[in-house]
């Protein structure tokens, strides 16, 4: 029977006459009966020793599984190994050997061996395989007063295999235990129970603790880096919550559809960490508020679901910055999917031409003569949503006709990055005179008239050496991107043995080069809509058809 | 001094028809007065469970505090203080509720709080080996029950590179479970979640006591591999289910899950087992119950499923299962509204679709909606056998589904199972849905006006938990009833705040249930009846036997 005004009751005790409805589900996974692997075949084996990488000291009970790759496909087979470190694998059939190894306490490990090959019933003796240990950090999380809080969350910034986050016990420590060797942020989120500001008639004043890095920073970058090294403590991490003021930000969503209802959501710049926060409360009548918001940057959105056959929506995006005042009569205006159409300019000749493609007439034609002549190649444009505004949106595709113009269907508001398929760069795009450098075409307040993409085709090429203190370095990655948070994305490459590198096909424009260890090069892409890297970075200016040379210091990241 | 603030307020409150509240705050156990504790007295919409203002204060050294100028209504007083967890009222409402009426003063009220303590101590495997990042869930042990504190963020607990936990809890008694995630099978086979000290079926798991300040340390659960539950003395063998699957494609290798009520209140994937080459199963150590069996298969885009079969073990095992797989069938049907012509356009476009109440894994979750056509045909697209929900979509004002029938049978549209074989639904939208509204009227017969204020209604014959209906200036309406007999009560959950029994979800609504009028709801009929709210002395709560 399906009767939409009564609801199945609620979970919530504020409305509901009967305690938990629901028990919460057991968290076991559906146990599997064990399946014995099918009959190994073969009678090679390896054995060996599995050590501590710091210490040496024997691992026991490591679990060391041996992957073989034969002819009859791949099979697996492992052992844990004994109180010495050791272990034997047996019944191998011959072929590729890859090792994977690991054990509580340190990273997991997949090994390679020079000689990778195990031959017919050879048994193989004396590998050695190690195994890092994991380091933790531990500490406290204390706000304004240095008083303990209990029951923060404290993570690793930044997705990080092998960690879980740790929540602070009623004296506000916390340790964060599994941490492969490395340079890590560490942030702290006192979760405050989600309130409207309170009325206080007694003289004292609600304070709102932020989500902090370590040690008291507002900001990703901002916040201090901790080193742990392989096997290694660290302790005395203390993560000092930035008091900030009780900020409310409300407004309204208009246009929204018959019998749908709005969501809203804050997303917060990457600088502070990307967080979503989700509206407190939506009314019918489309007001919202969202409470207790950290300082710093967001973009609003609010978005319809999918009913029936009525697709969802989303409404223009509206950039705010939380500093200490409650911001009001925030406006979400719900967009119905448009249209918009383009003409593409050409900057060169070049960009102009048709792309075409050799069709070869039978295999192994070598003279030209008897090909067929090329056959040009269909032109499509994509539309590629950026940011984070938007829910569920896939790429947009449009055909470029004959008479050089194209049709984008149903996109939502936001920005697209505009990319080509075949050789050419996006210049800029103009909107009815009004004209921007790069490839974004900015959608963010729903359909738009007379926009024209100019493409081009005359690249440049950014080369040089990469050097270190002893001269010109081979191996090291290197990489080039456009400033701002939509410009260019980042390409990479590595410096070959005699230290060179190059980049072939870049479009004109400004950009930052840097070549340095994997972490560097993060923390600079990731921070490329601020100055903080200005003086780590090169930063060129790349002309059509033109060359460029510039020789790169191998930079390393700092406790920054 | 202070007495001639508290007479100001007071006065200043009449005048302006708000109220004050003064509260001490105590420890519970040595009920010495409790400082700087952080206290929301917080009120909201009932109707939408939203928060909408909220006062504050923080106790004073004598735990004392004062908040003037509340606005009247409906309050839960909510303290929080690091150290401390606040204390559960019996009943229904977690929290001290106060209903302030225009110019009331409280004096008299206390609000408990006790010091948390924790559960702590460490996961191990069957070498003894610490396990690292399984999960700690601690669930309530007779005689508490479950709740979800609506005030509580979840916090996340997994055990560390040593293999240890600590866990803040409130006082009470729990049972302790670890689930080991991406953790090495051993020799044994695969880990399981454990209940402490070592056990995966609740049956056999041992309960921790947390008093008040006292912590529970070195608890070792030792995870275990599946294993059926030991029979106690006076109970049946293990019994065995086994069969054959047929249907099996070249090559591969399907798997027979069981599901079972054994371990939880609803249907839960309780047992895997795969089935040899030439196709046959067995699933030996089962003890007596209600199980429900299927086949299933998937690589890539192609997924086959069985009919699920429900078994019942009393005392003879189950042999000879055929489970044949097979990939997912389309749904033929056609759909008619009482008073329209089909072929004729209809007013609004309407779609149909099919929703999965079995738990996951088991038929098609939900299937995509398919559009009814001009002449009322519909096909939905893909669905695999199992129990169904059927959804009509977007259903016009007094419009409700009158009867649903497969090739044939009327079935239950809330809960239909679905075979394979050619199967054909036909649908009967009435328009004529049937109503109730009324008063609902207070204790002394005028129209009640209580916030916390809701009718009750069992529209099955097997329905426990009623649906809750909320109450808006003392009227109530329930629309799109299908004619039948149903059975209701108004109840203000202000009277309920303190039974002690009312923790009990479905022994509550069994008293309910018996309080409960039966009313008859003809088809077309707007029926109109005022409810008296039931008294607190007409409830009797049963303990659970």
């Amino acid at each position: 029977m399906s009767s939409p005004n009564s609801k199945p009751l609620p979970r919530m005790l504020l409305l509901s006459l009967l305690a938990a409805a629901a028990l919460p589900p057991i968290q076991a996974q559906p146990p599997q009966q064990f399946q014995p692997q099918a009959p190994p075949t073969g009678n090679g084996s390896v054995s060996g020793t599995v050590t501590n990488s710091v210490t040496g000291a024997p691992v026991l009970h490591a679990h060391v599984i041996v992957m073989v790759m034969g002819n009859r496909g791949m099979r697996s087979f492992n052992a844990d190994t004994n109180a010495q470190g050791g272990f034997t694998v047996e019944k191998l059939p011959p072929g590729r050997l890859a090792f994977t190894v690991d054990r509580a306490g340190f990273v997991a490990s997949s090994q390679l061996l020079a000689n990778a090959d195990l031959r017919p019933d050879e048994k193989r003796e004396g590998l050695k395989l190690t195994l890092a240990p994991t380091g933790g950090i531990s500490g406290r999380v204390l706000n304004a007063e240095g008083a303990g809080v209990q029951g923060a969350i404290v993570s690793l910034d930044g997705a990080t295999v092998g960690t879980d986050p740790a929540t602070t016990d009623e004296k506000g420590q916390f340790r964060i235990s599994g941490i492969p060797p490395g340079k890590y942020r560490l942030s702290a989120n006192p979760n405050a129970m989600p309130f409207p500001p309170e009325i206080r008639t007694d003289g004292t004043h609600e304070t709102h603790d932020a989500r902090t890095y370590y040690p008291d920073a507002l900001t990703v970058s901002a916040g201090l880096r901790v080193e742990v090294a392989a096997g290694t403590e660290v302790s005395g991490i203390d993560i000092r919550l930035v008091r900030t003021p009780v900020v409310t930000l409300s407004g309204r969503v208009v246009d929204i559809p018959a019998g749908s209802k709005a969501s809203v959501r804050a997303v917060s710049s990457v600088a502070t960490g990307g967080t979503v926060k989700t509206a407190n409360i939506v009314k019918a009548d489309g007001s919202f508020q969202i409470w207790q918001l950290d300082p710093g940057k967001y973009t609003v959105v609010a978005t319809t679901q999918n009913q029936g056959s009525v697709r969802g929506l989303q409404s223009a995006p509206v950039d705010i910055e939380v500093q200490g005042q409650d911001i009001g009569n925030v406006e979400l205006r719900m967009v119905q999917p448009f249209d918009v159409s383009a003409r593409l300019g050409f900057d060169d000749a070049k960009a102009r031409e048709r792309p075409t493609m050799q069709v070869r007439q039978g295999p192994q034609q070598m003279a030209p003569a008897q090909n067929a002549p090329p056959q040009p190649q269909p032109r499509r444009i994509a539309l590629l949503p950026q940011g984070q505004t938007f829910v569920g949106m896939n790429m947009q595709q449009a055909d470029v006709g004959d008479d050089e113009s194209f049709t984008a269907e149903k996109l939502q508001p936001g920005r697209y990055r505009v990319a080509p398929s075949w050789g050419v760069y996006v210049k800029s795009v103009s909107i009815g005179g009004m004209e921007t450098e790069g490839d974004i075409l900015d959608l963010r307040n729903g359909p738009v008239g007379d926009v024209t993409v100019t493409l081009g085709a005359l690249t440049g090429e950014v080369s040089g050496v990469v050097t270190d203190s002893s001269g010109p370095a081979a191996g090291v990655n290197v990489v080039i991107f456009g400033e701002g948070t939509f410009g260019r994305p980042p390409m990479g490459a590595t410096s070959a043995a005699d230290g060179t590198y190059k980049f072939a096909a870049i479009p004109p424009g400004k950009y930052r080069l840097l070549a340095g260890d994997n972490d560097i090069l993060t923390q600079a892409t990731r921070g490329r809509d601020t100055d903080e890297y200005a003086d780590t970075v090169e930063t060129i200016n790349v002309l059509p058809d033109a060359k460029i040379t510039k020789t790169l210091v191998k930079r390393t990241s700092g406790a920054r | 001094m202070k007495s001639l603030v508290a007479l100001l307020s007071l006065t200043a409150s009449l005048a302006a028809q708000t109220a004050i509240v003064e509260c001490v705050v105590v420890n519970q156990t040595t009920r010495q007065p409790l400082s700087d504790v952080h206290i929301r007295v917080l009120t909201g919409d009932v109707a939408t469970v939203s928060v909408e203002r909220v006062y504050g204060a923080i106790s004073d050294r004598a735990g004392h505090f004062s908040i003037s100028g509340i606005r009247p209504g409906l309050y839960l007083i909510v303290p929080e203080r690091t150290g401390y967890v606040f204390v559960r009222t019996p009943g229904p409402i977690p929290a001290p509720v106060l209903a302030l009426k225009p110019g009331q003063h409280i004096t008299d009220q206390q609000v408990e709080m006790t010091p948390i303590s924790f559960v702590s101590g460490h996961v191990v495997d069957d070498s003894g080996d610490p396990v690292p990042r399984a999960s700690l869930q601690l669930r309530a042990a007779p005689p508490d029950t479950d709740f979800v504190n609506p005030f509580a963020v979840p916090l996340p607990n997994y055990t560390d590179d040593h293999g240890e936990f600590h866990v803040v809890v409130s006082p009470g008694n729990y049972y302790v479970q670890a689930t080991p995630r991406n953790y090495q099978p051993s020799s044994a086979g695969p880990y399981v979640a454990t209940y402490y000290p070592s056990s995966a079926n609740l049956s056999e798991a041992s309960p921790v006591q947390v008093t008040p300040g006292r912590d529970v340390t070195s608890i070792e659960i030792r995870l275990t591999h599946f294993r059926p539950p030991t029979p106690g003395a006076g109970t049946a063998q293990p019994l065995s289910v086994s069969g054959l699957v047929t249907g099996i494609p070249d090559g591969a290798r399907p798997t027979v899950m069981l599901l079972s009520r054994t371990n939880s209140v609803q249907m839960q994937p309780y047992r895997g087992a795969a089935v040899n080459p030439e196709g046959k199963f067995n699933l030996p150590g089962m003890p007596p119950g209600t199980y429900r069996v299927y086949a299933q298969f998937g690589q890539g885009k192609m997924r086959l499923q069985s009919q699920p079969l429900d078994v019942q073990l009393t005392a003879a095992d189950a042999g000879n299962l055929q489970l044949r797989l097979a990939p997912a069938e389309d749904l033929t049907g056609s759909l008619e509204v009482a008073g329209e012509t089909p072929g004729a356009a209809p007013a609004r476009k309407l779609s149909v679709k099919l929703e999965s109440i079995e738990p996951s894994g088991l038929g098609t979750p939900e299937t995509t909606p398919a559009e009814v056509a001009k002449d009322g045909t519909f096909r939905i697209p893909a669905v695999f056998p199992g129990r169904y929900r059927l959804r009509v979509e977007p259903l016009p004002d007094g419009a409700f589904i009158r009867s649903v029938t497969l090739d044939g049978a009327p079935v239950d549209d809330a809960a239909f199972e679905f075979s394979p074989g050619a199967a054909r639904l036909k649908i009967a939208i009435s328009r004529n849905a049937g109503q109730l509204s009324g008063n609902v009227l207070g204790h002394d017969g005028a129209p009640l006006t209580s916030p916390l204020a809701a009718v009750f209604v069992w529209k099955n014959a097997n329905q426990i938990q009623p649906e809750h209906n909320p109450v808006a200036n003392s009227q109530y309406a329930l629309k799109e009833l299908r004619p039948g007999k149903y059975r209701v009560l108004a109840v203000d959950a202000f009277d309920f705040t303190n039974l002690a029994g009312a923790n009990d979800p479905d022994q509550f609504a069994k008293a309910l249930l018996t309080a409960a009028e039966e009313i008859e709801i003809k088809e077309g009929v707007r029926m109109v009846k005022n409810l008296k709210v039931v008294a607190k002395e007409d409830i009797h709560v049963q303990p659970k036997q």
